[in-house]
């Protein structure tokens, strides 16, 4: 396989899964590391009546996981691929970046709901 | 005393200031692609330098974003928007979580306009997803600059 497929294969995977990752962690209310900004700690553990930010543990969960799977992704492209000048058929490569797309809007849309209804975004504009 | 509380006015008067440059770079960027889906090819080169100056933009304001959290998180967040205004810091979680996708969206969307030239026939059958990401980053960025100067406006950061 092409350079610049292999990349568009484990770009686009990385991509998704990102977003995948992202959204399961958010549904299922996976533990990640916090900071604390007032005791200036970062841990898993939940502080009593301290402020906690679980954006940053968050997004590292959701970048590594994907990073493995893109890695492994590559991985088996480069070593299945090698010696090859396959090209990646358009009708794969259209259906790769549909799937990309979707799985992008889908966290995106679910992210959406799921922070608007928890603050009341919706009742306040009558939604 | 939150993290790099003293800096928060310079740092986020800064991190305007990026976003400025990368809301430039990503319109401009945004209107070369669509040259693309009209199946114009011209001005590629143009394309690929607003390509990268919007990689680099989002980078530093990300990582400006993310120095000015913990003081935004305790001085704005718990003491005004948590407090009285809830969907306002619905607003803002949104901002953060898109943002962070966005990080992972517009380093591909880097990488790969670095793999690929768009008007090549071979590479054709990868401008759908090279469209749909600059639309996805430019549709991102836009909500998070808004709304990021709305809750500004709101609280009075000043």
């Amino acid at each position: 396989m092409r350079k610049s497929d292999i990349t568009y294969v484990t770009g686009s995977v990385f991509v998704s899964l990102t977003a995948f990752f992202y959204s399961l962690i958010v549904f299922f209310k996976i533990p990640v590391v916090r900071y604390y900004p007032t005791e200036h700690r970062w841990t898993t553990e939940k502080i009593a009546g301290a402020v906690s930010q679980g954006w940053y543990g968050l997004q590292t969960y959701a970048f590594i996981a994907a990073a493995i799977a893109s890695f492994i992704v590559f991985f088996l492209l480069k070593t299945t691929s090698s010696g090859q000048d396959k090209e990646l058929k358009t009708a794969m490569s259209k259906l790769i970046g549909i799937i990309t797309v979707l799985v992008i809007i889908a966290s995106m849309g679910y992210i959406l709901y799921h922070e608007y209804a928890k603050w009341g975004v919706f009742e306040k504009f009558g939604i | 005393m939150v993290f790099l509380e003293n800096y928060f006015q310079l740092i986020l008067m800064l991190h305007l200031l990026t976003t400025f440059f990368l809301i430039g770079s990503m319109t401009h960027n945004l209107l070369r692609v669509v040259d693309y889906a009209r199946g114009r090819f011209n001005r590629r080169k143009q394309e690929q330098r607003f390509n990268s100056a919007m990689f680099w933009s989002y980078i530093i304001v990300y990582v400006q974003g993310c120095l000015i959290y913990p003081a935004f998180r305790v001085y704005m967040r718990r003491d005004y928007f948590d407090i009285s205004l809830g969907w306002a810091t619905g607003l803002f979680e949104v901002k953060e979580h898109w943002g962070a996708l966005a990080l992972a969206m517009i380093a591909f969307y880097y990488i790969l306009r670095k793999s690929f030239d768009p008007g090549e026939e071979k590479d054709r059958c990868k401008l759908f997803l090279y469209v749909s990401l600059c639309f996805l980053i430019n549709f991102i960025i836009w909500y998070k600059t808004i709304i990021g100067a709305y809750l500004s406006h709101l609280k009075g950061a000043f």
